[in-house]
């Protein structure tokens, strides 16, 4: 099972806040993820970014994928060099 | 080709775009949409998923975010809804210190003067609409 990491929109309308989920790469849209690892608020200034960067770094060791987004963010926050 | 910036920014500025205007586009493309912007996917996996060709899903996404700048150009509802939470939450902000008793009369009317600006720039702008 391939096992990914990335964004799930969650929250308002019109107001944009994502969690930063573990999921399974074949289950889009039905909800279900594995583990939340964080999350991104893209609307406060600056941008808020919360990720628990030792559960990432795990879940990378065990072959989770980040997505291309997803691996900005974990940048960012420095749970990954370039 | 749109002129916003890709990835990131792209995803979260395309889903506010979609929240608003998402409607008007077909089921297809807001499908699509929903699968890149929302469950943050990649477009060989949203090709994937549908069981399309990734240049259909391409193709598709492409139309779609020309669609909903086009929109946004003529309608500025999205700019519109920031303009009017910043004038609002500046507003609500004036008027709490106020009520807190800090310089009362010079913080409501700053508030009075943030609203009628407001006011006025709503009705000037109303017609013709400029993007």
């Amino acid at each position: 099972m391939a096992v990914k990491i990335r964004l799930k929109r969650m929250g308002m309308k019109k107001k944009p806040f994502y969690r930063v989920v573990v999921a399974d790469e074949r289950t889009p849209r039905d909800g279900r993820f594995i583990e939340e690892i964080g999350t991104y608020d893209p609307m406060t200034n600056p941008a808020q970014i919360k990720i628990d960067a030792e559960k990432a770094a795990n879940w990378m060791k065990n072959g989770a994928q980040p997505t291309d987004t997803v691996r900005v963010l974990l940048k960012k926050v420095g749970a990954i060099q370039e | 080709m749109s002129e916003r910036g890709s990835g990131l920014e792209r995803r979260v500025d395309y889903g506010v775009l979609t929240s608003f205007y998402g409607s008007l586009l077909t089921a297809r493309q807001q499908a699509m949409l929903g699968l890149y912007c929302d469950e943050d996917l990649g477009l060989a996996e949203i090709a994937k998923h549908l069981g399309v060709t990734r240049q259909c899903v391409n193709d598709t996404l492409n139309r779609a975010f020309e669609r909903l700048d086009q929109l946004e150009e003529g309608l500025g509802l999205v700019r519109r809804f920031a303009s009017q939470q910043e004038a609002i939450t500046t507003c609500r902000c004036l008027i709490e210190q106020a009520m807190a008793g800090e310089n009362v009369s010079d913080n409501l009317s700053r508030a009075s003067r943030l609203l009628n600006d407001y006011l006025q720039e709503e009705e000037t702008e109303a017609w013709p609409l400029k993007a």
